[in-house]
């Protein structure tokens, strides 16, 4: 009477895969951010921190350094207001209304993401150079677009136009206007609807495009390399910056500097994980 | 205040939602908007909240015309289908917002805002969740604050869209009678949806009955129950049977059989009779035979399928010009004539009691003492759209029921 043999074994979780198999996926995931994200970030750091960080203090403190990181500052500081704006009006307007021209505004939305940043940047040296019809009137009036701060930050809000308002669009798609409207049966005005019903509904949609508007509005390199004019301590953002410095063998300065792109998305990142948190936490406490 | 909805018409594209709808609604009343899914309630509500501007007519708050209102000003509490509570707003500030979005020389301070939020929703009987999310409460709990929620502002009249409708039968049937309640309580004017005729002829005061955009039949409870203004209305609310029918010399026609004298003209007619109406009797004037049966509370209900080819003993009231074998009037090529294949096919439904039940299969003969008459469906209804030129004269409106009653 041969009795069962084996102990009897926990059954496999009914959705489940074999264990194998999810240590498999697990591993593969873990060995590409490895490999691709945390490898390369870690390396930045090293070879900046490489001469201790006196030598990466110096780097970043020395005056051209300092020049760029104070125009990626600005031109961050411009765009990504402009960027809300515009993210928030188009996404209210395709949301909210029927019009005509809808689709074709939808479409041109995304235009932006589809063209190659070189070509962004060559419109505006189309648009603004010497040789075009703008560019003996605007000499004329002593303003100086392209190669100066107005033309970087057109660049940079060409290329970033889409990530509010493509973040936004398809949420407030899914929303609806019930909420809107209930809020106008109470009696709110058009303002009060919007500060106290939609814009809460959508911050962390809006928070989330911010972000990435930021990160990219501070990182971009093709559309503003081809309108900045690499002059030194004046038109060079940090990215271009790093450029120069790395093309010149100053490995050091140019990974110090890079340093810092690096940490401003880490700190981004942090942001965005800690607001998630602390919402989780207030609606843990709301519950019973 | 009365609220007066005046010809309103609707259109969505040329669509109309709402086809010339008017309908008075009394300071203090509690009316039901109950019809088909997709006969328009929605839209009269909207329209009466100022969310849809109507496409023609007008509406009168008191004598004031709406149409210089806008939804703020006119003072109204909406509750939604869904609720639309404000997801990122404890129940505590879903209630509260109405007031604390009030101009600031209206608004009461804080401390008074917040107090009165609790009153309400003590009224409401959910207090304790004050500081929840919607997304925490069950759907009975959402319904009610939706309401606290219109309330909050005093409305001068409550709108409410299918408060009921995504709960389960008992809350349901707990929030009808407390929203009665509330309602004799608080006096507010009150109108709700609802697809649920029991709801309706349960709570209101009056129901309105929609069908495709048009209101068929404003009336109490009773009236709408025992004399119903339409086919569709009587079709609609409860249960019934109706049968093509024929009024010849004053007597009324059924699968070849004479039923009685009814006071209508002559011509073709459709006759409708609940199955409460129906009496088996040996000597009753339809002969079916008995297609199914089934338990429907204390009694049975049969679906009886009609014969109209009659047996030797027929009626001996029968007309001598209307012999049995050829009953139909010449004079219409669509009346039942003994063979038709909708009197013979379609069943009717009978209430019988349950010791009395015949078994299926079996032939019985039963009266209808209570038939109802209405004219005979012409054409088929004519499809509700916009005249393609905007301004031109509406058709007129459908036809007009030409009741009567006759006892069996
Ligand atoms: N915004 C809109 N655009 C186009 N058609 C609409 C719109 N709103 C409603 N309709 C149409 O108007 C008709 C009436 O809609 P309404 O929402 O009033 O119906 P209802 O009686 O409330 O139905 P239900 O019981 O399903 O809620 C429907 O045929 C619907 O498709
Ligand atoms: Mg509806």
């Amino acid at each position: 009477m041969p009795a069962n043999p084996t102990a009897p074994q926990a059954p496999p979780p009914p959705t489940g895969e074999p264990p194998l198999v999810r240590a498999g996926l697990i591993a593969v995931a873990m060995a590409f951010l490895a490999a691709f994200l945390l490898m390369p970030l870690v390396s930045v750091f090293a070879e900046a921190f490489a001469r201790g960080p006196a030598a990466f203090l110096a780097a970043i403190a020395e005056p051209d350094a300092l020049a760029a990181i104070r125009l990626t500052l600005t031109v961050a500081a411009i765009a990504v207001p402009l960027n809300i704006v515009f993210g928030l009006a188009a996404a209210w307007a395709v949301t909210k209304f029927e019009f005509r021209g809808k689709a074709l505004l939808v479409t041109l939305i995304d235009l932006p993401f589809s063209v190659s940043p070189v070509i962004s940047g060559l419109i505006y040296v189309l648009l603004f150079g010497a040789g075009s019809a703008l560019g003996p009137w605007l000499q004329g009036h002593g303003l100086q677009v392209l190669f100066a701060l107005p033309g970087i930050v057109l660049a940079t809000v060409f290329v970033t136009l889409p990530f509010v308002a493509r973040e936004l669009i398809p949420l407030m798609e899914a929303q609806g206007t019930a909420e809107e409207e209930a809020a106008l049966t109470l009696g709110a005005g058009g303002w009060a609807t919007f500060r106290r019903v939609t814009l809460p509904n959508v911050r962390f949609a809006l928070l989330y495009g911010v972000l990435l508007c930021n990160a990219r509005a501070m990182g971009e390199f093709g559309a503003v390399s081809v309108v900045s004019g690499h002059i030194r301590g004046v038109t060079n953002t940090m990215p271009l910056h790093v450029e120069i410095l790395y093309n010149e063998y100053n490995f050091l300065a140019a990974f110090a500097v890079a340093t810092l792109l690096a940490l401003l998305a880490l700190v981004t990142l942090a942001a965005k994980t800690a607001l998630e948190w602390q919402r989780s936490q207030r609606r843990r406490a709301a519950g019973a | 205040m009365d609220v007066r909805i005046d010809h309103v018409r609707k259109e969505f594209g040329r669509f109309a939602a709402l086809d010339d709808t008017s309908l008075t609604i009394h300071d203090g009343e509690l009316v039901a908007l109950l019809g088909p899914s997709g006969s328009g309630k929605t839209t009269l509500l909207r329209v009466l909240a100022g969310l849809e501007r109507p496409s023609a007519g007008r509406i009168l708050f008191g004598d004031q015309d709406a149409a210089s209102l806008s939804v703020q000003e006119r003072n109204i509490g909406f509750v939604f289908q869904h609720y639309a509570l404000f997801k990122h707003m404890t129940v505590l500030d879903n209630v509260a917002f109405g007031l604390s979005v009030c101009p600031a020389r209206r608004r009461p301070p804080r401390a008074e805002i917040a107090a009165r939020a609790r009153r309400l929703l003590a009224l409401v009987q959910i207090d304790g969740l004050d500081r929840r999310y919607p997304d925490q409460l069950s759907g009975g709990q959402r319904q009610r604050v939706a309401l606290a929620r219109a309330l909050a502002t005093d409305p001068r009249v409550l709108l409410l869209d299918e408060p009921f409708g995504a709960l389960d039968a008992r809350v349901r049937k707990d929030l009808r009678h407390w929203l009665r309640g509330f309602h004799d309580r608080t006096g507010h004017t009150t109108v709700f949806v609802t697809h649920d005729q029991d709801e309706a002829l349960e709570l209101a005061d009056r129901v309105v009955v929609m069908n495709a955009g048009r209101v068929e039949q404003v009336a109490d409870p009773d009236t709408l129950y025992d004399r119903p203004a339409s086919p569709f209305v009587f079709a609609f609310i409860g249960d019934s049977s109706s049968l093509p029918a024929t009024v010849r010399a004053g007597r009324l026609w059924v699968a070849g059989r004479a039923l009685g004298p009814v006071p209508a003209a002559d011509g073709p007619v459709r006759l409708f009779f609940r199955p409460h109406h129906a009496r088996l009797a040996d000597t009753g004037a339809l002969v079916g035979r008995v297609v199914a049966s089934r338990r429907q509370g204390d009694r049975r209900r049969l679906d009886v399928a009609l014969r109209p080819d009659a047996p030797s003993d027929a009626p001996s009231d029968a007309p001598p010009d209307a012999p049995s074998d050829a009953a139909g009037p010449p004079h219409s090529a669509d009346l039942p004539r003994p063979g038709d294949a909708p009197a013979a096919s379609t069943p009717v439904e009978i209430d019988v009691a349950t010791d009395a039940a015949p078994p299926v299969g079996a032939s019985i003969r039963f009266d209808i003492t209570r038939p109802s008459l209405f004219p005979a469906p012409a054409a088929p209804r004519r499809p509700i759209v916009v005249a393609p030129r905007p301004g031109t004269a509406l058709a007129p409106p459908g036809p007009k029921p030409d009741r009567a009653h006759a006892a069996g």
